[in-house]
């Protein structure tokens, strides 16, 4: 269990917050550029220090500044994959990932970076330079290099925002298979709510140095506490039960009932979650005969109505928590009321796709 | 058939493009005709036959000698200090980093008689230290020092700056302490800024004259570098002076080169990173 709470003036930022993320789990910390959410890391992990603050790692003490404690970066068994990388340019492949290991032997060291090289699928490019290295590479590497810690917690900052979009699918399924095998608490800083929709078990909505609301990621887009919320949850998340259909179409039984199809690269069976755009799903009136070019039709409940802007974000309860983003006038023209019942329509082509 | 007209290129080559290129072209003849000038009017003969002669043996071996060791002194406490400067902020930073560039501007004499007021027998520390250095080796390396290491601390301090900070903290939460990620991190990325900041210094040292002249004197074998000894002569003999003059340049510009090329392509181009 990891519990921090910092408080600290930075330039315009007052930032202000209290966390707590049990072993084993994984805390999102989305919102906008400038929020604290990179400040916060490095405050838990010692490269900068809070004006007053408090983090318990376990049963480690690291800060506490009323006590005058404030262990050095290095003695924090924390690793932390950094915005960019900050993968050492002028070290190979493996040695970035063994300075990591410096507790061990010499002796040793090479052959444990290439273990934790191979377990990402990145063995034949241990001798490569960072430059030489693909992005995709070079975030495997640094997430090996993260790992090599074997650290009591494990800090990520933005690990797939420098990828193009081609190579993030695959990146998110090594950094969701890492979060599941962590036995340490995760913390996972994402300015993309779908990112942390899709790899966080609970989801911290940070805004101008403050946590305005946390919840899974689905509840958080289901029952925005704010317009700010609610502009942010940019995404809907469903978990279920994939099996490849006919078409190259995968058929999801999502949990809790229904089913819905996608048309994605991923995993073909098994245990997922799936993603929607709120803007990608249409509402219509349950008597509505289903047309169009829209495969997926879920039927739902409204249970919150949020002007967000010009848009209105519909919150619905399917079998799943789900929310729609209409405009104003298709909003007025439905009456949508809270417990009318209504029909949740997207394309299979608008769902994206990550085992679990 | 008509000729096709096309619009050439080159009849119309903008005024601006042509104002920069006679600018530099002067700037380059300019600064090379010295030079230039120096080795037209000596020979390879001459400056043979000056290194056989032992003045100017004993001067480059002196030379050599104390700006490799002014060097060493330079490099090993002014990188630490260069690392601070760049990656601390403390009250009155920019008071610090101006006093450690004034000897960039201060006159070379005026060094030497500032080198004299604080370390000369009759300085302000004088008694302890003033004998041993004045018109010995130790003060020319001294006088070496203090006018060529402004110039490693400020490409050293601009190349510590250049690495981002994300890099020394990726260093330290992997396990690494300060020292550690210095040596290991912080040094090696800057390498080439630090270099290059090893071959100005080098290359001021090695023409330094003024700051010597009055704190060390010119007494050969002892205090007599080069520069010393080109103008002892140039009054008497003209000709030895003149080659003695061409084998500073050459010794010089082969450090400059050679470190540059130790450096790697970036240090060569000379832009700051």
């Amino acid at each position: 269990m990891l519990r921090a709470e910092l408080t600290d003036t930075v330039g315009d930022l007052e930032l202000d917050v209290a966390l707590r993320v049990p072993a084993g789990r994984c805390l999102a910390l989305t919102g906008p550029s400038g929020a604290g959410k990179t400040t916060i890391l490095r405050m838990i992990a010692g490269t900068t220090s809070p004006r007053r603050g408090r983090v318990l790692c376990g049963e480690q003490l690291w800060l506490d500044t009323e006590r005058r404690v404030d262990t050095p970066p290095e003695g924090r068994r924390c690793g932390y994959v950094f915005q960019d990388y900050a993968l050492f340019p002028h070290l190979s492949a493996w040695r970035n990932v063994a300075y990591g290991l410096g507790e061990m032997p010499r002796s040793r060291r090479r052959e444990r970076a290439l273990e934790l090289l191979e377990r990402l699928g990145l063995s034949d490019r241990a001798d490569a330079r960072p430059a030489t290295l693909s992005g995709g590479e070079r975030q495997r590497v640094a997430l090996a290099r993260a790992l090599a810690r074997r650290g009591d917690l494990l800090l990520l900052d933005e690990p797939l925002s420098a990828l193009d979009a081609r190579t993030r699918a695959e990146a998110a399924q090594a950094v969701a298979e890492i979060l599941h095998d962590s036995e340490a608490p995760v913390i996972l800083v994402t300015h993309d709510f779908a990112d942390a929709a899709l790899l966080s078990d609970e989801t911290a909505v940070v805004d101008r140095g403050r946590v305005v609301q946390q919840g899974t990621a689905s509840s958080l887009a289901a029952r925005p506490a704010s317009a700010f919320v609610a502009n942010l949850s940019g995404a809907v998340v469903l978990t279920g039960i994939a099996r490849p259909a006919d078409n190259g179409v995968t058929a999801i039984a999502l949990d809790g009932g229904g089913e819905v199809s996608a048309v994605a690269t991923g995993p073909g069976e098994g245990p997922v979650a799936i993603s929607v755009y709120p803007w990608e799903i249409v509402i219509q009136p349950p008597d509505a005969a289903p047309g169009g070019s829209a495969q997926n039709h879920l039927p739902a409940q409204v249970v919150s109505v949020t002007t967000v802007g010009n848009r209105v974000r519909v919150g619905l309860q399917a079998s799943q928590p789900l929310a729609a983003e209409i405009t104003q006038p298709a909003a007025r023209e439905l009456g949508l009321d809270l417990g009318s019942p209504v029909i949740a329509s997207w394309k299979a082509t608008a769902t994206r796709l990550i085992a679990l | 058939m008509s000729p096709i007209r096309q619009p050439s290129r080159t009849a119309r080559a903008p005024l601006f493009a042509v104002a920069l290129g006679a600018s530099t072209a002067l700037v380059l003849t300019f600064l090379a005709l010295p030079v230039l000038a120096i080795f037209l009017q000596t020979s390879p003969s001459r400056m043979l036959a000056s290194l056989g002669e032992p003045e100017s043996t004993e001067a480059l071996k002196l030379s050599l000698e104390t700006t490799s060791l002014a060097v060493v002194i330079i490099v090993i406490v002014g990188t630490p200090a260069a690392f601070l400067l760049a990656t601390r902020s403390f009250p009155g930073k920019p008071l610090v980093v101006t006093l450690v560039e004034l000897p960039l501007v201060l006159p070379p004499v005026a060094a030497g008689i500032g080198l004299l007021a604080a370390l000369g027998p009759h300085g302000l520390l004088g008694g302890a230290v003033g004998n041993s250095l004045v018109f010995q080796t130790a003060g020319v390396v001294l006088a070496l020092v203090f006018v060529a290491s402004p110039f490693y601390l400020r490409q050293a301090q601009s190349a510590f700056a250049a690495v981002d900070r994300s890099f020394l903290d990726a260093s330290r939460t992997l396990g690494a302490g300060q020292a550690k990620t210095f040596a290991r991190v912080a040094i090696p990325m800057a390498r080439s800024g630090l270099m290059a900041g090893l071959a100005l210094a080098w290359g001021r040292a090695l023409g330094e004259f003024g700051a010597t002249l009055m704190f060390a004197g010119s007494i050969q074998g002892i205090t007599q570098t080069v520069p010393l000894a080109i103008y002892d002569r140039f009054a008497v003999d003209f000709p030895s002076a003149l080659a003695l003059s061409a084998i500073l340049v050459i010794v010089s510009a082969s450090l400059l080169v050679s470190v540059k090329l130790l450096a790697g392509p970036e240090a060569l181009s000379g832009a700051p990173r």
